[in-house]
C-alpha cells in the first residue's frame, strides 16, 4: 500500500464513528520501491490529498524526514518538492501491519500490501 | 311489399351466418395458420366444437361417426375448433353438408347451442403439422440406420414380462428400460456412483460410431434409456436434467414416426417429425431451452409432398435416448438448491445468500477465475483512455486488476471484496485493498472516475443496490464519473446473441461476465430461432442505442422484456393442461427441476443458455488448477460452486440511477450482454 493510497483510505464506514481519518499506520515491514518520477503527475496528485494526514503517515512509517509540512505556493514548479511528494506518495509502501481507527482504535490489518477494509457484520 | 320483406329477412340471417363463417376461416389462417380449402378434403376443421367450446372429444365423435368412416377427431388445448379426419373425402363431404351452419345441442343436458362452421383443411395448423424449422442446435439424421439394423435393434432388447427392476420398469405410460445408469424417475436424475451391470448394448456401437462421427456429439454416450410408447402413448414436456448429462442427447426412433413438440420458454412452439429410423440430436437451446413432449395421440397429421395432408396412424415406437453423465452427483445440485433457495426477504439473509454465494463463491474460484479474464473490454477500455491525466480512478470489484494500467496517466486503486482475488491484483503491481461495495473504505468526494464493473448484480435486495450506487457516487468528486456494468437478463438482441451465448471454447474475450464453459456447445446455434415475439423498447435512450448497435430501427428478441420471471413454470402449466387435455391422465412426474414452480426459489442457470429468472445461481466448474485444487482439499467441497445473480432487464439499470438524485447518465448502452450506464455525479 503507498501513502498515496492509505491517504483515501477511512474508516468511517464504522458504525458510529464520525471521521475516522486519518487512519494511522503502525507498520511492521515497509519497503521503498524505485518509481519513475513524473511532476506533472504528482503535481495533479497535490490537490487532491488530505496533506497533514500525509505527513501524518509518513511520520508513522518513518519516512517523514524530508516532507514539508505544509504544500508550498507554486508547487507545480518546484521540483524539489514534487520529488519530496513522489518518494512519499509513490515510492514507500506499508507490506505489513495496521491502519488503525483514531477514533474506535479497530485495526485493519495490512498483509502483504493489501489492507483489509472489511468490516464484521456487527461493525456496520 | 310482403315478399321482399321476407326475403331481405332471411338474407339477413344468412348474412349473418356467412359473416361469421368468414370470420372463422380468417381467424384460423391468421391465429394459427390453418388453411382451409373450398375443394373437399379428408380432413375437417370444425369450429365451435373444440374443447375452448366445453365440446369434449366424445359429443364431436357422436355428431360426426354417422356420416362416413370416422378415422380420427383431434382436439387441441385451448382451442375453439377440432379436427376431425375421414378415410375417405367422401365422408368428409357428407358430413361437411350435414352438419355445416347447423346449431347443435351440447353439454351434459344439452343446454347449450353451438353453431358448427365446418372448413375442409388444405394446411394443418402448426400445432400438428411438422415444421421444417427446428429448434437452435436440434438436428435430425433421417433414415440414420437401415431396416436390417432397426430390427436388429429391436430384437436385442429383452424385455423381461411383468418386471420391475432397476433396469426396467413399467411407467404410467410407457415401458423403459434403462443401460449403463439408472434414470431415476423419483429424482429426475442418475447416480454417477452407481453403475448398472450391464452398459450400452455392443449392438448400439455401430450407430454410436457413425453418430459420433458426424461431429455433432462430442461425448460418446454411457447411459441408454430404451422406451416404447404404444399408439396413443407420450411424454410430458422437460427439460433432460441439465446437470446430470452433457450437450448432444441422441434419441434414436424405431418401428414408427412421432412428432415431437419443442416449445421455448417464450412460447414459441415446433413440431418436430421423427420419422422410424432417423436420429435427433439435441444440442444447444434445443437441449437446455427447448423442452420436448410427445403429445398422446393414435395418430399425426403429416404434410408429403406427394399426397399432401394424410393422417399417419401411430405403430409402437421404441427410443434409442443416448446420453453421457456429466458425473454430477445428484445431491451436489440438490445441496446448492438447499443452501439457499430462496430470495432474500431480510438484510441479514440477502447478506447470508451473498456471504455463500458470491463472497465464498470468488474466493474458492479466485486463481481459476482469474485465469479467465484477460481481455478489458473494447468501450471499458476505451473509457478509460479518455479519462484525463493525472486522474484519481478507484474500481470496486476489481478482482484481478485487468482494467489497471490501460491508461497509465491515472492513478488506480482497486477494491475487491475476494482476498484472494485482490491477493492476485496485487501482485501483478496494482494498488488494491479488500473492501466491500455497500461501505466502501475511502473519503468522500475526491475520486474523478469509479468503475463499478460486473459488481451490483451481486447484490440481492434491491435496497443493497441502491446503497451500493449511492455508495458510489459517495466517493466521487462533483462531476466525477462512474461507469457501471451489470450482466442483462437480455442475452440476446434483435437476434444478435450476446458472446456469452456465442461462446464456443474460449472465455477470454467474454469478461465482463463468463463463467467458463461447463457444456460445450454447437455452433449450429447460429441458426434462426423461430416465431420471436417483438422486443417492446421502453427506454428511448436505450431504443436509439440499440438501434445504432443493430443496425435497424425495430428491436425483436428471443426474450421479451415484461415476461413474468418464472415464465418457464407457467409454460409447464400450460403443457401439464395441454396433456390432461389431450389424454386422460397423464401425471408422470416431469424430468425437469429447473421449471419448479416456486416463485421465489433461485433455480440454477445453465451455463451458455438464456436466463430464465432475473435472480439465479450461476454454475461455475472448477478446472484443476493447482492453486484451486488446494483450496479444495482444505474445504473438501464441491467443484462446481454457485454464484448467485441479479439479472438486469433493460431499463432496470437506468431505474436504479434515477432512483438516486446525486447522478445524471451521460451515457447507456447493451454492451455484450450487459446493461452499461456512464454517470456524473452533479
Amino acid at each position: 500500500m503507498k501513502l498515496l493510497t492509505h491517504n483515501m483510505l477511512t474508516s468511517k464506514i464504522i458504525k458510529g464513528v464520525q471521521q475516522g481519518y486519518p487512519l494511522g499506520i503502525t507498520a511492521t515491514k515497509v519497503d521503498v520501491k524505485e518509481v519513475d518520477f513524473n511532476p506533472d503527475f504528482v503535481s495533479r496528485m497535490i490537490p487532491k490529498l488530505d496533506w497533514p494526514a500525509l505527513c501524518k503517515a509518513a511520520e508513522d512509517v518513518g519516512h517523514s524526514a524530508e516532507l514539508p509540512k505544509e504544500v508550498v505556493p507554486e508547487y507545480e514548479t518546484n521540483e524539489e518538492f514534487l520529488k519530496k511528494a513522489h518518494h512519499v506518495l509513490l515510492q514507500v509502501e506499508v507490506i505489513e501491519g495496521n491502519l488503525v481507527c483514531p477514533e474506535s482504535g479497530r485495526k485493519f490489518p495490512v498483509n502483504n500490501g493489501i489492507p483489509n477494509m472489511l468490516l464484521n457484520e456487527d461493525e456496520v | 311489399m310482403a315478399a321482399p320483406m321476407e326475403h331481405s329477412k332471411l338474407s339477413k340471417a344468412e348474412r349473418k351466418r356467412m359473416k361469421k363463417h368468414t370470420r372463422s376461416q380468417k381467424n384460423l389462417w391468421a391465429r394459427d395458420g390453418i388453411q382451409t380449402s373450398e375443394v373437399p378434403t379428408k380432413i375437417l376443421c370444425v369450429c365451435n366444437a373444440g374443447l375452448d367450446n366445453g365440446v369434449s372429444r366424445e359429443e364431436v365423435q357422436h355428431f360426426f361417426s354417422s356420416h362416413g368412416n370416422l378415422e380420427e377427431v383431434i382436439m387441441l388445448p385451448r382451442k375453439p375448433y377440432a379436427f376431425v379426419c375421414y378415410t375417405d373425402e367422401e365422408g368428409a363431404q357428407q358430413a361437411h353438408t350435414a352438419l355445416n351452419g347447423v346449431e347443435v345441442q351440447i353439454g351434459e343436458d344439452h343446454v347449450r347451442s353451438v353453431t358448427f362452421h365446418i372448413f375442409y383443411v388444405s394446411k394443418a395448423p402448426h400445432e400438428l403439422s411438422p415444421s421444417l424449422k427446428l429448434p437452435s442446435g436440434l438436428i435430425v439424421l433421417e433414415d440414420f440406420i437401415d431396416g436390417a439394423y432397426e430390427e436388429n435393434l429391436l430384437q436385442s432388447i429383452c424385455w423381461e414380462e411383468s418386471s420391475q427392476t432397476a433396469q426396467q420398469k413399467t411407467l404410467k405410460h410407457r415401458r423403459v428400460k434403462h443401460y449403463g445408469y439408472e434414470f431415476k424417475y423419483g429424482i429426475n436424475n442418475v447416480d454417477p456412483d452407481e453403475p448398472l451391470p450391464q452398459g450400452i448394448p455392443d449392438v448400439c456401437k455401430e450407430l454410436l460410431d457413425k453418430a459420433i462421427g458426424t461431429g455433432h456429439v462430442k461425448h460418446f454416450p454411457d447411459q441408454l434409456t430404451i422406451n416404447e410408447y404404444h399408439s396413443g402413448q407420450g411424454i410430458p414436456p422437460h427439460v433432460d436434467t441439465p446437470s446430470a448429462f452433457e450437450d448432444g442427447l441422441m434419441s434414436l426412433s424405431l418401428g414408427s414416426q412421432a412428432v415431437m413438440e419443442f416449445h421455448h420458454p417464450d412460447g414459441a412452439h415446433l413440431s418436430v417429425l421423427l420419422p422410424p429410423r432417423s436420429l435427433v440430436i439435441m444440442t444447444g437451446e434445443s437441449r437446455y431451452i427447448w423442452s420436448h413432449a410427445i403429445t398422446p395421440r393414435k395418430s399425426d397429421i403429416i404434410s408429403t409432398a406427394e399426397r399432401g395432408l394424410t393422417l399417419v396412424r401411430r405403430g409402437t415406437r421404441t427410443s434409442f435416448t443416448f446420453r453421457k453423465l456429466t458425473g454430477v452427483k445428484p445431491e451436489d445440485t440438490s445441496a446448492a438448491e438447499k443452501t439457499s433457495e430462496k430470495l432474500p426477504e431480510t438484510e441479514s439473509d440477502a447478506a447470508d445468500l451473498e456471504k455463500v454465494h458470491v463472497h465464498e463463491v470468488y474466493e474458492k474460484i479466485a486463481g481459476h477465475f482469474s485465469g479467465t479474464r484477460h481481455t478489458p473490454w473494447p468501450r471499458i477500455a476505451s473509457f478509460l483512455k479518455n479519462q484525463p491525466f493525472g486522474s484519481l480512478l478507484v474500481d470496486i470489484g476489481c478482482g484481478n486488476g485487468k482494467y489497471f494500467g490501460i491508461n497509465d496517466g491515472l492513478y488506480e486503486i482497486g477494491s475487491d471484496r475476494s482476498a484472494n482475488l485482490a491477493q492476485i491484483c496485487c501482485e501483478r503491481g496494482f494498488q488494491v485493498f479488500t473492501g466491500d461495495v455497500l461501505a466502501i473504505p475511502l473519503r468522500s468526494g475526491v475520486f474523478d472516475v469509479c468503475m463499478c464493473i460486473a459488481v451490483i448484480h451481486h447484490l440481492s435486495t434491491q435496497s443493497r443496490r441502491q446503497k451500493a450506487l449511492s455508495e458510489i457516487l459517495r466517493v466521487l468528486r462533483s462531476g466525477g464519473k462512474a461507469v457501471i456494468y451489470v450482466w442483462a437478463f437480455e442475452q440476446e438482441l434483435h437476434k444478435i446473441k450476446s458472446k456469452y451465448l456465442k461462446e464456443i471454447k474460449h472465455d477470454e474475450n467474454n469478461d465482463v461476465e463468463s463463467p467458463v464453459m461447463v457444456h460445450d456447445q454447437q455452433a449450429t446455434n447460429d441458426q434462426a430461432v423461430c416465431e420471436t415475439p417483438k422486443f417492446e423498447c421502453k427506454n428511448d435512450k436505450s431504443a436509439q442505442e440499440l438501434s445504432t448497435l443493430c443496425d435497424s430501427d425495430k428491436l425483436s428478441s428471443v426474450l421479451q422484456s415484461d415476461v413474468p420471471d418464472n415464465k418457464d413454470s407457467i409454460i409447464s402449466k400450460l403443457e401439464a393442461n395441454k396433456i390432461s387435455d389431450n389424454d386422460n391422465s397423464f401425471t408422470e412426474p416431469r424430468t425437469n427441476f429447473e421449471t419448479d414452480d416456486h416463485n421465489d426459489k433461485l433455480s440454477i442457470h445453465v451455463n451458455r443458455t438464456k436466463f430464465k429468472q432475473q435472480d439465479m445461481l450461476v454454475p461455475w466448474k472448477l478446472k484443476n488448477n493447482k492453486k484451486d485444487t488446494e483450496l479444495m482439499k482444505t474445504d473438501n467441497s464441491n467443484t462446481t460452486c454457485f454464484r448467485y445473480y441479479h439479472m438486469f432487464r433493460q431499463g432496470d439499470l437506468e431505474k436504479l440511477c434515477d432512483s438516486c438524485s446525486q447522478c445524471k447518465i451521460i451515457e447507456n448502452y447493451y454492451d455484450q450482454g450487459n446493461w452499461a450506464v456512464i454517470l456524473e455525479k452533479i
